[in-house]
């Protein structure tokens, strides 16, 4: 955590200029019921952001409060550096929460039609035809959305968002419900808007939508922070201890000695793989605050040759598990 | 950003039910008037006398009986949904996460219920006026006082009856906009919108409004016949006018604060 704040005020923050999004210190209480405390996240420009976390987490809660639809009990919402306190603050962001709602009673086109006089831009808005076309929806954009799959109607959501042209967008669960097609994409679509420059927030609950997508992640659970920043510094975050990937020449010896030693402790569970070595002879085990180093000097001590010894990166499932479920 | 508004609303179902009751019932009146060849026995109803006779006095006699339930329930099905049809559907979020402001949509959308209301009454009052006419055909009328008004001066009158029947009826309006505001249930709304009217409607038949009485808004909904005395008695018509007004002024702003505060959770 100390590490990811350093960061915030490093040099190359400030050339990259304000960021896209601040949450400082926001909390929102329904009556007794904490569902969002404390929260504070910076979203940098160009970032894809991963905000992760389980259901009730708040994570719907923190998104209708950066959208403006629910307002915070304290702390607050920055876009580009303004205070979000109405929509004016919000012009440069678009986006969506939990399952978009469309007037299902009207074409996609009449419902982008009266989305845009509701953006009041004119003649600045882009043709609504280009943003159906990007969302691949043209073909269908007469009909009612009432004839809508949940797929069209996520992707007709970032087509509604897209008609704002948005330099910030908001996504959240944009895959939820889709087939693996419709999945692929919604995260090439992703992918695509991230290389013409926009900064995503995207919240999920799918871990290998946040690998595949995310340069960054913060992860939620019950209204709190858990972690935030960068994908490999939330796992050292989450170790605490340091998890290797040991192979000996004497699998069976080396297990003996590392269980004799106060400052390791044997790992079982799934055998690890290690390339060009069959899993009975990877050894799993974490190290203490020692580290490494005395552990394979008493291996070798006690004349056990090491082979290969690999620092294991726990995976973001696991990670993510280990955060959402302690305390 | 009203334009829109009302585009939406000519597009629900349950607008075209508002106005097609409004157009319906006039002629259903007519037919029944017709095949039965009776109505109320006269002095049971203003204008029954010319029932038979007179097709002016149609929209009169429909607007008299429509004003107690009908006309309030079309009113409050539409206006009852206005902000919280948007809210079960979900559309709310999708629209406030636009530029336009949530001050601005609310104004729109209590314009456009209004203007709703107005073509309800409209309807009401120009169909049974067209049907009395093609029908029966218009004869001078019998004013309440005894008087009789010519052709044009009963048309006249008929309308300025319809402009006083809907100040009350703007007022419900307004006020099922406030509970849809506060319950974000259509259902609620509406049948909460009902209730009121009658409600009052029952404290002023069992005589519990005392003094408060004449100041009900359920007791606005008959100001109009004054125009049909001779002289016109000008009195109930300046308080019908002034109660809506504060009945709507009052539900319009106490719904708009809740509107612009309320967190959007749906």
């Amino acid at each position: 955590m100390a590490e990811a704040q350093g960061q915030r005020g490093m040099p190359s923050d400030s050339t990259d200029g304000v960021p896209a999004l601040e949450l400082e210190g926001l909390t929102k209480r329904f009556g007794d019921f904490v569902a969002v405390e404390d929260l504070n996240l910076v979203v940098r420009r160009g970032d894809v952001y991963g905000f992760l976390g389980p259901n009730g987490s708040g994570k719907s809660t923190t998104i209708r409060m950066i959208l403006g639809l629910v307002r915070p009990t304290s702390g607050e919402v920055r876009i580009f550096g303004r205070p979000a306190t109405g929509p004016t603050d919000r012009a440069k962001m678009a986006g969506f929460v939990e399952a978009p709602g469309f007037y299902e009673y009207l074409s996609a086109r009449d419902n982008l039609r009266l989305l845009a006089a509701a953006d009041r831009r004119g003649d600045k808005a882009p043709p609504i035809q280009r943003v159906l076309e990007i969302a691949g929806l043209s073909d269908r954009a007469r009909d009612r959305v009432r004839t809508y799959s949940q797929g069209m109607k996520q992707r007709l959501a970032i087509a509604a968002a897209l008609l704002r042209e948005p330099e910030f967008l908001v996504l959240d669960e944009p895959t939820n419900g889709l087939d693996p097609g419709g999945m692929r994409d919604i995260r090439a679509l992703v992918r695509r808007l991230s290389g013409e420059g926009l900064t995503i927030f995207l919240s999920t609950h799918l871990l290998a939508e946040v690998e595949q997508l995310c340069n960054r992640v913060a992860v939620v659970g019950r209204g709190r922070l858990l972690a935030e920043g960068a994908l490999a510094e939330i796992s050292d975050q989450a170790r605490g201890r340091t998890e290797y990937r040991l192979v000996a020449d004497d699998p069976e010896r080396s297990r003996l000695v590392l269980q004799t030693r106060e400052d390791v402790a044997l790992l079982n569970g799934r055998p690890e793989e290690l390339e060009g070595f069959s899993p009975d002879e990877v050894v799993r085990f974490a190290a203490g605050p020692g580290g490494v180093g005395p552990v394979v000097r008493g291996l070798v001590e006690e004349g056990v040759e090491v082979l290969a010894l690999v620092p294991a990166r726990p995976s973001l499932e696991e990670l993510f598990l280990r955060l959402t479920e302690e305390g | 950003m009203v334009r829109w508004e009302l585009f939406k609303l000519i597009r629900q179902r349950r607008t075209f039910l508002g106005l097609g009751a409004a157009a319906v019932v006039p002629i259903l009146f007519l037919a029944a008037v017709r095949i039965t060849q009776e109505g109320p026995p006269p002095g049971e109803a203003p204008f029954a006398a010319q029932l038979l006779s007179n097709g002016l006095v149609i929209p009169l006699i429909t607007l008299g009986f429509g004003s107690v339930v009908l006309l309030p329930l079309l009113t409050v099905l539409v206006a009852g949904d206005a902000i919280a049809g948007e809210v079960s559907a979900g559309t709310l979020k999708t629209v406030l996460g636009r530029s336009v402001g949530r001050s601005g949509l609310f104004w729109a959308k209590a314009a456009a219920v209004e203007l709703y209301t107005l073509t309800v009454v409209t309807v009401f009052v120009g169909v049974g006026m067209l049907a009395g006419w093609l029908a029966v055909g218009f004869e001078p009328l019998a004013g309440l006082g005894g008087t009789p008004l010519s052709v044009g001066e009963g048309i006249a009158l008929t309308w300025a009856s319809a402009g006083l029947v809907a100040l009350p009826l703007l007022a419900l309006a307004a006020f099922a906009v406030f509970l849809s505001s506060v319950t974000h249930n259509s259902v609620a709304s509406v049948v909460g919108g009902v209730v009121l009217i009658l409600l009052l409607q029952l404290v002023s038949t069992l005589g519990l409004g005392g003094i408060l009485d004449p100041y009900l808004l359920t007791n606005q909904f008959s100001a109009w016949l004054n125009l049909m005395r001779e002289p016109i008695d000008w009195a109930p018509i300046v308080r019908a006018a002034w109660v809506s007004f504060l009945w709507a002024a009052g539900s319009f702003l106490a719904a708009w604060a809740v509107f612009v505060r309320r967190d959007v959770l749906s």
